[in-house]
């Protein structure tokens, strides 16, 4: 969309974590909101707690990064895979499926750091 | 015996060990007795290894029977993120602070085969994320310049440790600049090879398609000589490129492309900026040719690093759970374990990585954030093809400011990302870079500053040809 200015104003689409904003353009700029909830959302999916304190400081900082990082999308051309990849230069380095090492040769070695084991086996809390 | 370190570089040491002027036991008590003295100062290590004299005393044999290669019996320290079989190692991390490596990196086999001396492991920013070692988990490391100071990041403790004497050399590992940056902070050489060189198996992973394990020395043919040692394809590392011999460069007839407008920039000191174009004329008088080239899309590098590389560290980083290794701690059932874990165990760098991570992958942005970073990094890699049909090395200064101040910079992240401008386009790139010590800023204590070579891809040869000659080798 274009306004007689020439500015154009973007539509995010809605995605499962935040209602959607419209990110505006000024000169070269590119501002945009980042919301203490979508820390939260992010935090929850990636398994860290963050402490009230450090929740408003790494809001302040993510949104300076992306701001920064936002200038990746004056370049031009579309994110079209194919043109972004070598085909040419790309070889399969994957071994036959066959010709396995003994089972359990590196168990032992394997398992020795873990916190709790029982048979050769790792153990862990219920997973529901 | 005194053996005198401060002039040694490992094919001097070489030479004194095969004639038998000291032994390998000798020349590591001597580094032991270094590491002593100053280290409470600099915390360049975390940990002195208690079998270095029973190491050296192996290397001894080799050498003996006339075993070994060009680095027996030579004293390294190896980077807290790499790993050697039955030692600690921690990424400088408390989520791995007890870690005991279950099996060895491939670098640390083939330094082991060739009958190298580990001296211990150094500090480093957590899981590499930083550009000061500020960000370890177990204090930060001084620059041996000036105390007041950071070495840089994230391999600094590797090059405070080469810069004060208190290795022979040392490996670190550059995923942004972590090897370069802090071997410029130090006064010394620092390469990042060309990415697949050096396998990564057994290398803690902060970002896949960026990290590469390289050499921090005293010289570049010191350099050369652990580079040759590590590099080779791996069938442990799926990443990993034939390294065919190494040609000789013609040290004739080698252009330079300088990148004027990217390395003119109001965020660059103006100390290196003129130290920088004193390097320049120092190539010319040896016969190099320097040309202006521009290079459109590397002004995006950092960008396009600080999306993709959080967005690897992300994934990466999910490993660490506390369900097979590390530190675990127990909550009230198994996704509570998983919280308090990490929470106890990361640092705050690395959470913020991790969260932005998330965030440039997470559905709705993944197209405007990592898939256009992708593109743009093909870009770049398509630049210095396109240059290196005209010029063989690419030079920038490999940080745009000395070392700063201990705290200086660590309330605001961004700033210190921007002291990884002129390094990240290289790990964007995957294409080899070195940096050199090129002189110093003046001032109440001279601080170190760098100047970085960068070559086509398998061209190792020219730099270290190239920084023979800089350095006067």
């Amino acid at each position: 969309m274009r306004s007689a200015a020439g500015e154009e104003r973007a539509i995010r689409q809605p995605t499962d974590m935040c209602v959607p904003r419209i990110m505006e353009f000024r000169d070269s700029q590119y501002l945009f909101m980042i919301e203490l909830k979508d820390i939260e959302k992010l935090a929850e999916l990636s398994r860290i707690n963050v402490s009230g304190e450090e929740k408003q400081a790494f809001l302040k900082d993510i949104e300076s990064i992306l701001n920064y990082v936002d200038q990746i999308k004056t370049v031009a051309g579309e994110a079209d895979m194919t043109m972004s990849r070598q085909e040419t230069e790309l070889a399969n380095v994957f071994r036959e499926d066959k010709d396995c090492r003994d089972l359990g040769r590196f168990t032992e070695a394997l398992i020795e750091s873990a916190p709790e084991k029982e048979n050769g086996y790792i153990k862990v809390k219920k997973i529901l | 015996m005194m053996i005198n370190l401060k002039n040694l570089t490992i094919s001097k040491a070489r030479g004194h060990l095969i004639k038998g002027d000291f032994k390998a036991v000798e020349l590591a008590q001597s580094y032991l007795d270094r590491i002593e003295e100053t280290d409470q100062d600099i915390n360049a290590y975390l940990e002195i290894f208690s079998d270095v004299l029973s190491q050296a005393e192996s290397a001894d044999r080799k050498i003996a029977k006339k075993e070994g290669g060009l680095l027996s019996g030579i004293p390294l320290a190896i980077k807290d993120n790499i790993l050697i079989k039955g030692r600690k190692c921690s990424a400088s991390s408390k989520i791995l602070a007890d870690y005991v490596a279950p099996y060895d990196s491939t670098v640390a086999r083939k330094l082991k085969d060739t009958g190298a001396v580990f001296l211990g492991r150094t500090n480093m920013d957590e899981f590499a994320m930083g550009g000061s070692t500020e960000n370890s988990a177990f204090g930060p490391t001084k620059n041996p310049h000036d105390l007041s100071r950071v070495p840089g990041g994230s391999s600094g403790g590797s090059a405070a440790a080469v810069a004060s004497g208190e290795a022979l050399a040392s490996l670190g590992s550059d995923t942004g600049g972590s090897v370069r940056q802090p071997a410029s902070f130090c006064g010394v050489v620092g390469l990042k090879p060309t990415y697949g060189s050096v396998s990564r198996y057994g290398l803690i992973a902060m970002g896949s398609s960026l990290d590469q394990i390289g050499p921090i020395t005293k010289t570049a043919a010191d350099a050369e000589i652990i580079f040759n040692a590590i590099k080779g394809k791996d069938i442990m590392d799926s990443t990993t490129i034939e390294t065919a011999d190494l040609k000789t460069a013609d040290s004739k007839n080698i252009r330079i492309g300088v990148p004027t407008g990217f390395v003119e920039n109001e965020g660059i000191d103006e100390a290196v900026l003129k130290n920088f174009n004193d390097s320049l004329e120092k190539f010319k008088s040896m016969g190099y040719e320097v040309k202006d080239i521009n290079l459109p899309n590397v002004k995006y590098s950092l960008a396009v690093y600080y999306t993709i590389m959080p967005a690897e560290v992300s994934s990466n980083m999910a490993r660490f759970d506390g369900m097979r290794y590390g530190l675990h701690i127990s909550g009230k059932n198994l996704i509570d374990d998983y919280f308090l874990t990490r929470e106890a165990g990361l640092g705050k760098e690395v959470r913020r990585r991790i969260i932005l991570g998330a965030y440039v992958l997470s559905s709705g942005y993944y197209d405007a954030y990592y898939n256009k970073a992708n593109f743009v990094r093909t870009l770049i890699k398509n630049d210095y093809a396109e240059a290196f049909r005209n010029v063989d090395i690419i030079a920038t200064p490999t940080a745009p400011s000395p070392a700063f101040k201990i705290g200086e910079k660590s309330d605001n992240p961004l700033e210190m990302y921007l002291s990884d401008m002129f390094t990240t386009p290289a790990n964007i790139a995957g294409i080899p870079a070195i940096s050199l010590p090129s002189g110093f800023k003046a001032g109440a204590k001279n601080l170190p500053l760098g100047i970085q070579l960068m070559s086509n891809y398998g061209r190792e040869d020219i730099l270290f040809g190239a920084g023979k000659d800089f350095l006067g080798e």
